[in-house]
Order: structure tokens, then sequence, then C-alpha cells
């Protein structure tokens, strides 16, 4: 083989790839408490009784999810400064751009959690005389969040990978220094596969406790 | 807002969007179908007695899953050649890299249909002394199948905007093309506007599609 | 007993998760021919447990089941595996409780597809078996319907008659009218008794005081993985010897 494999390289450019990863990680951090908060308030929406209301947070959801992220985010890259004449860092539009498609995702996740509260419950805290304020913060909310909390888990590993898109509209996150290193230094293979390990590094643990969450979840239901 | 909005142009760009379009699609159908004839084999592996098996099939699963497909794109464009030694061209990378990544999220979907399979399917071979390959062949292929139906019908709506991708490295399909004019005609907004929603109008109805053959589905099965 | 001894179970040790639950500790049971043996008791006390060791669909830990003085299953050394006869498990049929027929076959694709495929037997000529024994038991018309088309009665018949496909010696049938609506109960038990009276061989266990009461040639209770009583029929019922079997019997025509 007349390429040879040298890793050690990459523990001299190590550095450059970690402000990459913290990029990553701010880009992901900052998305997802958009989304797990936003994300909830657009899945009431979508079961609100006003039906504008309804419909205008179904679009939301269904048309972030329906299209690919890659053109979310070009498309907030190119024609939102244009559009309204606002510009915003690179950090802050991907932020943006990641959280509403992640909100979208976390909408679904939350009314797919509410909607499988058994009516039983339901009926029961009618019965018991509770009032609907009561009701939704004593007996809706912390079932549906522990029913959604291994899906909101996966979407925030999603959001993690989807990150690297960002790097396509040049925003200085991990992906982005992945792909510059290995055209300054010809080394392909060591950069991506690292960079790659990188990811997996993280995201893998981060998989393990949703099947955590999920086992203890069928156990407390009497699975 | 500053921005001038103008649409008659896209009629001069129809069928460039077009053929972006097809690229897309063939691509996606030509990947759905090698990533699932794949992904039954590794689900086949992870259900396997062998620990041997498992453990590959594991390793590959979440390798595919933990790491962002932007990545194992451009691994499979700029390495593999390297690793094997001969030019891989867009297309067959392209084919490489989604199959593959079909290959580790469709596994996911047969394993978790054929765990669906209730015990007593098991013990109804064993009491009617059907061996093992007629057993795999006749009783859990089939009902494997039918049970993924809908959920692989969701991947492939998921391979479908991830397809998007590969515009990132060169290859023409719809995004690209949209990207293209994008930039030649100065009109970003009404061009990925109108990309997102071509996407979107064959995304969409899908989703909803899964949601009706699932309903359908299960009550022919649950017998 | 009348008859050589046909199945023979001796000192039956099962438990489960590694020891921490018990179910068998040196169960003896013997049946013979001319058996329709009918096993009743409480839930959790062994019953179906007991046919799927018999099955072979469950391993046992010590002992030994024999078939018309065949050794059939026998306990390995310690953490080994059964020593299973596989030509004396294929003339051992068992029924379910929630039917299992494969919902992605038609009720003739059932019938045929083990004799066919694992038997050697010729489409042809086993279709034919197939629909002679679906006429014999009134379901001659349903044979190309798929069992999602069938009633919860319907289907436990057919099931049944999908035993029936591999010509069994001994047939067994656990529980298989407890997940019915009562009305189709009828028809089922119907089928068990034609069985019965053309000389089936038979292990039932039932919650159906009925069937034990009139079908079965003996009956026993089982309680705890043990058999606490066993006996004909007719002094079963009226002169149980065990308070404990009296109470169980109480109960369950009461709650008939």
């Amino acid at each position: 083989m007349d390429y040879h494999l040298n890793f050690f390289f990459a523990l001299h450019d190590f550095d450059k790839l970690l402000d990459g990863l913290v990029v990553t990680l701010k880009l992901t951090v900052l998305a997802n408490t958009m989304g797990l908060s936003l994300g909830f308030v657009v899945a009431l929406l979508m079961m609100s009784p006003v039906r504008v209301l309804r419909w205008t947070a179904t679009a939301f959801v269904e048309f972030f999810r329906c299209t690919p992220a890659l053109i979310q985010i070009v498309w907030f890259f190119y024609c939102v400064p244009m559009l309204f004449d606002v510009f915003l860092d690179a950090i802050t539009m991907g932020v943006l751009a990641l959280g509403l498609n992640l909100t979208a995702f976390n909408a679904e996740a939350y009314r797919a959690a509410i909607q499988a509260i058994p009516r039983a419950h339901l009926d029961a805290s009618v019965a018991l005389g509770l009032g609907w304020r009561v009701r939704i913060w004593h007996v809706v909310f912390p079932q549906a969040l522990r029913m959604a909390v291994p899906v909101l888990i996966t979407n925030a590993i999603g959001c993690f990978q989807q990150s690297a898109l960002v790097a396509l509209v040049a925003v200085s996150d991990l992906m982005y220094q992945a792909k510059t290193l290995s055209t300054q230094t010809y080394r392909p293979i060591e950069t991506f596969t690292v960079v790659a390990l990188i990811y997996l590094a993280i995201s893998f643990p981060v998989s393990q406790l949703v099947t955590y969450f999920e086992r203890r979840n069928s156990r407390q239901l009497g699975g | 807002m500053t921005y001038h909005f103008s649409f008659g142009f896209l009629l001069d760009y129809w069928s460039a969007l077009l053929t972006g379009l097809r690229t897309t699609l063939e691509l996606t159908l030509i990947c759905v179908f090698l990533g699932v004839m794949l992904g039954f084999v590794v689900s086949l592996m992870r259900t396997s007695e062998s620990r041997l098996l498992y453990a590959i099939g594991s390793v590959y699963v979440e390798l595919f899953r933990g790491t962002p497909v932007l990545i194992q794109i451009f691994w499979i464009f700029f390495c593999l050649p390297l690793v094997l030694h001969i030019e891989v061209g867009n297309l067959p990378s392209a084919i490489i890299a989604l199959s593959l990544y079909m290959s580790a999220i469709s596994s996911e979907t047969f394993r978790a249909s054929m765990k669906a399979i209730s015990r007593d399917q098991h013990d109804a071979c064993v009491a009617l002394g059907l061996a093992p390959l007629p057993k795999i062949t006749h009783v859990v292929f089939p009902q494997t199948i039918l049970r993924a139906i809908p959920t692989l019908l969701s991947n492939t709506v998921s391979l479908f905007k991830e397809s998007s991708l590969v515009s990132a490295v060169g290859m023409s399909d719809l995004l690209y093309v949209g990207q293209n004019i994008a930039t030649r005609t100065y009109h970003p907004v009404e061009i990925l506007t109108t990309v997102a929603l071509i996407y979107f109008v064959i995304a969409f109805p899908l989703t909803r599609a899964v949601t009706i053959i699932e309903q359908r589905l299960l009550r022919k099965i649950d017998a | 007993m009348s008859d050589e001894s046909f199945l023979r179970i001796t000192g039956l040790h099962k438990s489960f998760a590694r020891g921490a639950v018990r179910v068998f500790t040196g169960l003896d049971l013997d049946m013979s021919r001319q058996d329709r043996l009918v096993i009743i008791g409480p839930s959790g006390g062994g019953k179906s447990t007991l046919l799927r060791c018999v099955m072979g669909l469950d391993p046992i830990d010590a002992g030994e089941i024999r078939i018309d003085g065949n050794p059939y299953i026998s306990a390995g050394a310690k953490h080994q595996k059964n020593r299973i006869d596989r030509a004396v498990q294929r003339q051992v049929g068992m029924v379910f409780q929630h039917y299992t027929l494969f919902p992605h076959l038609t009720v003739i694709g059932n019938l045929i597809l083990a004799p066919v495929t694992s038997r050697g037997e010729a489409k042809v000529g086993a279709t034919q078996r197939a629909m002679a024994l679906l006429e014999r038991f009134g379901l001659a018309e349903k044979a190309r319907a798929y069992p999602a088309q069938l009633s919860g009665g319907q289907k436990q018949r057919v099931a049944i008659a999908r035993a029936l496909m591999l010509e069994p010696r001994l047939l067994m049938f656990d529980e298989v009218t407890s997940a019915l609506d009562p009305e189709l109960v009828v028809e089922v038990e119907h089928m068990m008794v034609e069985l019965a009276d053309q000389g089936m061989p038979m292990m039932v266990v039932t919650h159906d005081m009925w069937f034990a009461k009139n079908i079965a040639t003996r009956v026993a209770f089982c309680a705890g993985g043990v058999i606490l009583e066993q006996g004909e029929p007719r002094e079963f019922f009226s002169n149980p010897k065990l308070s404990r079997t009296r109470d169980f019997i109480v109960n369950v025509l009461r709650a008939a």
C-alpha cells in the first residue's frame, strides 16, 4: 500500500479537532434546550381545541419532519439573511436551524407520549374532581415525560449527529475541522476515522442510556 | 424586507430540477432495495445464537447509527478508493454509502419484528415438529417481512431525506441542482423553497401511508 | 392401571430462574393408552408447565419421561441439555390456549406445512388428507380462509386439525377453551369428544369441570407442582380425599 497510515499526526492537530468538538457540543446543547422546551409547547398546540393553532402546529411539525435537514440548514443560512435583513452569527443560525428541526421531532414524541396515557388515568382524575391544571401538571406531564424520555434522548443523539451538517455552511464544528484537516494533511482516512470515533464515543454511551430507561419504563409500568 | 420575489424563472429550470429529482429517486430506490436485503442478513446475525455473529452484527449497526451519515458518505467517497486502490465513481460510492446506512437501520426494524412474533408461534413449530430451515423460510421470514413493512416504509422516507447529503460530495441530486440554480440566479428563496416542497410532497404522503398500512396490517396479523 | 403404561413420568424436577422458582420436586405420573387424563388445579400450579415439559418445550432438571417404555426425554448431567428422542417427540402433539395458527397462511396452508416440509409428504397427498380432516370436522368451507377471518372456536378447531395431521399417538390440550367466548367452547369440546371416542390418548389441562366430569377417564388435581390427588371422575368429584381438593372443586363449581 502506497498510502502509509500515520495516526500520530492526529495527535498534533488534535487541539483543532477539540475546538471543533466544543462547537459541536455547544450547538447540540443549545439546540436541545430549545427542542426540549419548545417541543412540549408545540405538542400541546397540536392537541389544542382551537383549529388554527392545531393546524399551524401540525403543519410546522410535518414540514420539518418531511424535508431533509440539510435543506433546512441551507435555507436558514442563505435565505433568512436575505429575507429579513438580519445578520446573525453562524452559531446562532446553526442553533436555530437545528433547534427548530429538533422541536418538530420532539413535539411528535411528546404528543405520542401524551396520547398513550391510558384513558383510564384521565377518567380517574376527573372522577376524583381534579381541576384541569392539576390534571396536566400532576398526571399528564409526569407520565408523558417518562414515556417520552427514550425518544427524546434518541432525538438528542440524532441532533448531535445532524449538527455535522453545519460544516457544509462553513460553521467551524467538528466535521468542518475534519474536512479542513483531511485536505490540509492529505490524510482523509486517519482524520475521518478518528472523527467518526469521536462521534461514536459520545453517541454510543448515551444510546445505552436509552436502553436503560426503556427497561426501567417497562418494569415500572408493570411491563 | 429588501428581497424581491420572482417565481417566473423557475419554469426555465424545471427540467433541471426534474433530472435532479430523478437521480434522488433512483438512488433512494436502489439503496432501499440493497439495504433491506443486507439488513435482513444483519438482523439474522443479531438474533443468532452465535456470539461471534452477534458481536459483528452489533458493531456494524452501532457504527452506522452512532456516526453522522455525512461522515459515512465522506469516508466512502474519499477513503474507500484509497483503501481499495481503485477509482470508485460518484454513483457507486453514493450507492455503497446509503445502502450500508439503510442496511443498519433496517436490520433494527427486522430485529424488532422478529421479536414481535409471539413465543407461541415458536412453541407451535416445536409441537408440529417443524424442521429449522422450513421454520425460518415459511414461518419466521414471511411474518418478519409483513410486520416490518410499515417501519421499513418509514426507513425509506428517512433514506430519501438523507440522500440529499450526496450533494455535499458533488453528486447531481435534487438538492445539488437546486443549490446550483440558487447560486446562479441569486434567488435562493424561491428555488430552495421549491426544492423543499418537492421533498415534502413526496415524503409527507408516504409518512401518512405508513400509519394506514400499519393499522391494516395489524388487523390481519394479530389474529 | 388397566393397561401397560403408555406415558410414564418419573422423578420430574423442574425450576425456573436458575433454581429460584421451583415448579416440580419429584413428580410422578402414569398414563395408559386408554386414558383421557384431565388435569385441573389453580393457576400457577404447574399444569401448563407439565404439558410443556412433556412436549419438550421446556427443559427438565431431573427425571425421565418414557412413552411405551421407550426413553423419550431424560435429564442430562448438571448443566447439560436434556436428551430428547426426536422420533418419539414427533409422535406427541399439542394444542395451545391461543390457537397460534400461522396468520400469513390459509387454513389449508397451516395444515400441510409441517407434513410437507418436515415429514417428506407430497403436497398433493397432504392436501387431500387435510381436506378430509376439515370435512370430518365441518371446516371444509374454510379451507382457503385466513385465520383472521375465523371465529375463535373455528381457529381452535383448525389448530386441533393441524395437530392431527401429524398422526400423533398422544395429544395434549393446554387450556384450549379458556380464551374462548362461552358459546364457542361447545364446538371445540365437541371435536375433542369425537377424538376421544375414536380412542385418541389425550392429556387435557382445563378449567372446564363439565369436561373433567364427563369426558375424562382420570382426573388429577395439580397444585404447587405436585399431583395431590387423582382418580376416576365420579369418585374424584363426589368424594375428594383432601380438603384442598374439595375446596378447589367447590370454588370452581360455584364460579361456573
